[in-house]
């Protein structure tokens, strides 16, 4: 069900310090933003510093709320804006909220409601300069003037590229990377992806991928000194079979893919250190290390383990260890071996990692909680219930700021993350 | 608080013990039916309760007690006193009983190794138990057809559905939960020659067969007097159809409108309910001259089938759909009103609709009236979180509710 997907070029410790120098101290307003799917990183993780490391109790508040009818695309946070899709009765729309205050700047109609898409759109915005690329369920691919939300140029993926999709509509998210918005665009019969100038919507490029179809997002890897674009997608229908490949950035040629021998998602695959990939499928979860040589690359399974299945947005690393949600559990997995180290019953639900901790957001319990990300044990900082219990949900928090942004299909809110008594 | 997970062994322990004690407890067994809930949605299975009327209300809801349980969908079956359902100990799926007056376990019987979820069902048994004349009859997501001793647990007699009759298991496990009538057990089994099957409730023995569909889905039979007719109705995944009880005989059809389905709602005027997964209608069956005629009044993308049953009252049906409470009027078709209720799942009790949310842990007794949504109780039962895919049971003037983790009775009338 998820899309986007980006890793920044510069190692992980290092923009860890680039970051840290722009924030400066700990306790001042953190400039980190999240301007796509699964975050600056396409990781699940916020580059900020000191929000916890100050150490004691921490205090969350919710500072503001904002109804909305329908959707499940993520929030992605600017500057002084958060952007999402969302949907009432009659239509699709993009969304631009002020993020101190949570009163609604604009509001862009994308199309009539896409009827299928019983829970309303999926597809993340991203935010990028003083533009916002949103795809509609009905799969119209539009670059939006972030201060206004005016249409600057739009392509129909259906329309003009045969974009068959998943029947329940659109839900990959774009991409943005260098001077290209990058989209898996699923056809009828072949999947492909796209690249697209993003000043100006001129196609850059078209992949012909493999495989039938694919709902998740690309995300971007270098992998032997080649930076290019790899996705999760759908090798067959029946029975469905999910498969892995990765195509050059520069011009979309396919480099490698790797046909699973069972299980399939809509989930986006998360890039480990070391040339590793991560999976999470309805059957089972996997690692794979990635081995580049000569121009080709290998796929060389790490591990397969029972859990976690996919939840909706991939796990989150740190450390050597990998932390994410599957069925009512919270779970600490070792990545070298996929065994589960720690797990906490805390509902189903979906988590990011900022500063050390993770973010969990109880899809369905409405609640939001700080967790230590360590593999020492279940260590909750804080809890807040944000959103109503029972409302239904399967969106990642953000983090910017010193705030946590959440929803569900009939809220978006912010909760403010205090330092409690400072040290 | 005793846990209902235990197992068989520790269970025989304890029911020596207490042997005496539950002898004592037979002699004064309650001969008071009217209140038993005796299986799937209730003694008349459109999960109405069959309490006398003019329940007064408490002002909150009252909790008697709470016993963590395995996960499962199985209803909570109330008979006598005592409670039967089914779940999972996280290695096996077993039949419990229970004492109603404290959640205490009074055995437990080991049906199969436990049906892992997959595909995004979970862990457990899917159907629910049915208890009469001192039997349980019960049948397991792999297809094994169950009858035991009510007071004992003991095995009586059982059945293979897959090797025995050729049933073939459905995509999440066998859902449907056997029906009792007369002296014969019927269970649809879904296989090509034996799809509606009857069988002798004591012996097990096989009374009569039938295959007058294709397939099943995870929808039970129940038994309703149509046009002065008794008749078993069966949904199966190409038809509806009514059959005479006692043989198998084949009363009337209607092709389904698509496969997937729930158990039908049988409404006054001989008039039926089928929940489908796009869309439900309403048939109306007639006679004339000894043969039945099935004629589709409408068909909406309305009530379709989910966990929950839908109930008719005063002239009205209520039901929930993508967690919306719905007041419907079956001779228009028209919605008289819609309220968001994160549910899950209700029965009626009284002119009270008992709803429980799917995730919101809260229980709300709501006014059964198409003048409008009236909230009169509204109660925080479980974690918010947890799942419940099981409707509320009402028997001994209590309400029993389940979700995959733990089981709680409550008190909703005054005084």
């Amino acid at each position: 069900m998820r899309q986007i997907r980006k890793i920044a070029a510069a190692p992980f410790a290092a923009l860890v310090l680039l970051a840290g120098a722009a924030l400066g101290l700990a306790g001042a307003a953190s400039s980190s933003e999240w301007p796509q799917w699964l975050g600056p990183q396409g990781n699940g993780t916020s580059p900020a510093t000191g929000v916890f490391s100050a150490g004691g109790p921490v205090r969350l508040r919710k500072v503001w709320s904002f109804p909305v009818d329908s959707g499940w695309s993520g929030l992605a946070v600017v500057g002084d804006r958060l952007y999402t899709l969302a949907a009432d009765e009659e239509s699709d729309y993009a969304l631009a909220l002020d993020a101190a205050t949570g009163k609604e700047v604009w509001r862009t109609r994308l199309d009539p409601r896409y009827a299928a898409a019983e829970s309303g759109p999926g597809s993340t915005p991203a935010v990028d300069g003083n533009r916002v690329f949103v795809i509609s369920p009905s799969c119209r691919l539009q670059a939006l003037d972030a201060a206004n939300g005016s249409v600057v140029w739009q392509h129909h993926l259906k329309d003009e590229y045969g974009s068959g999709s998943h029947r329940r509509g659109c839900m990959t998210s774009p991409l943005v990377e260098g001077e290209l918005l990058v989209v898996q665009v699923s056809g009828e019969t072949e999947n492909r992806l796209m690249a697209f100038n993003k000043a100006s919507g001129a196609v850059a490029w078209t992949s012909k991928g493999a495989g039938r179809t694919g709902a998740s997002s690309p995300i971007v890897m270098d992998l032997g000194g080649v930076r290019q674009v790899v996705v999760h997608y759908l090798e067959t229908l029946a029975p469905p079979l999910g498969g892995l490949y990765g195509a050059q950035l520069t011009d979309g040629t396919v480099l490698w893919k790797h046909v699973l021998d069972k299980g399939f998602s809509f989930d986006t695959p998360l890039a480990l250190p070391g040339d590793r990939i991560f999976l999470q499928t309805f059957s089972d979860t996997r690692l794979f290390q990635m081995e580049a040589r000569e121009g080709k690359v290998a796929v060389n399974p790490l591990w397969v383990v029972s859990e976690p299945k996919t939840p909706g947005a991939p796990a989150v690393y740190h450390d050597g260890h990998l932390y994410g949600v599957g069925g009512d559990f919270l779970m600490c997995l070792d990545a070298a071996t996929g065994k589960p180290v720690w797990k906490e019953k805390t509902y189903a639900g979906l988590a990011i990692l900022v500063d050390g901790h993770l973010i969990v957001q109880s899809q369905t319990a409405g609640l939001v909680r700080v967790v230590e990300a360590t593999s020492a044990g279940y260590r909750e900082k804080a809890r807040l219930e944000v959103l109503t219990p029972g409302a239904p949900g399967n969106t990642p928090p953000s983090f910017a700021g010193r705030r946590i942004y959440v929803r569900n299909a009939e809220e978006i809110a912010a909760v403010e993350v205090g330092a409690g008594e400072p040290k | 608080m005793r846990s209902l997970v235990r197992r068989h062994r520790m269970g025989l322990c304890f029911l020596v013990v207490m042997g005496v004690a539950l002898g004592a407890r037979d002699g004064k067994a309650s001969a008071d039916t009217s209140s038993d809930w005796p299986g799937l949605w209730g003694p008349t299975r459109d999960a109405r309760a069959a309490e006398p009327a003019g329940l007064r209300l408490a002002g909150a809801a009252r909790e008697l007690w709470r016993r963590p349980i395995g996960s499962g969908y199985s209803g909570l079956s109330v008979v006598g006193g005592r409670g039967y359902t089914m779940h999972s100990d996280g290695t096996d799926d077993r039949v419990v009983a229970f004492d109603a007056a404290t959640g205490r376990e009074i055995w437990s019987f080991r049906l199969d190794a436990t049906y892992r979820g997959h595909d995004g069902s979970h862990d457990g048994p899917i159907s629910t138990p049915t208890v009469d004349g001192g039997q349980v009859f019960v049948v397991s997501p792999r297809g094994k057809l169950q009858a035991l001793d009510a007071a004992t647990g003991k095995p009586l007699w059982q059945h293979d559905l897959k090797a025995d009759f050729g049933a073939a298991e459905p995509l999440y496990g066998f859902a449907t939960s056997p029906l009792v009538s007369g002296g014969l057990v019927l269970v649809q089994v879904g296989g090509e020659k034996h799809n509606l099957v009857a069988f002798d409730r004591a012996t097990g023995k096989l009374a009569w067969t039938s295959n007058h569909a294709q397939k099943t889905g995870y929808s039970s039979p129940v038994l309703a007097t149509l046009a002065g007719v008794p008749q078993v109705i069966a949904v199966a995944a190409d038809k509806v159809y009514g059959v005479r009880a006692g043989d198998g005989k084949l009363l009337w059809s209607h092709p389904a409108v698509e496969e997937s389905s729930r158990s039908p709602l049988v409404l006054p005027g001989d008039r039926l309910l089928i929940p489908y997964w796009q869309e439900s209608a309403l048939l109306q069956v007639t006679t004339e001259d000894g043969t039945f005629t099935a004629k589709e009044l409408w068909k909406k993308p309305l009530l379709r089938a989910t966990y929950s049953p839908t109930v008719y009252h005063d002239g009205h049906l209520y039901g929930l759909n993508a967690g919306q409470l719905t007041c419907l009027d079956p001779a228009t078709g028209e919605i008289k009103w819609r309220q968001k209720v994160y549910g899950g799942s209700l029965i009626l009790v009284d002119r009270y609709l008992v709803v429980l949310g799917e995730r919101s842990g809260k229980l709300q007794v709501i006014e059964a009236s198409s003048a409008g949504f009236q909230e009169k109780i509204s109660a925080r039962v479980f974690n918010p979180g947890a799942a419940s895919f099981t409707a509320p049971s009402f028997a001994g003037g209590k309400v029993f509710v389940r979700n995959l983790e733990e089981i709680v009775a409550l008190e909703i009338t005054a005084g």
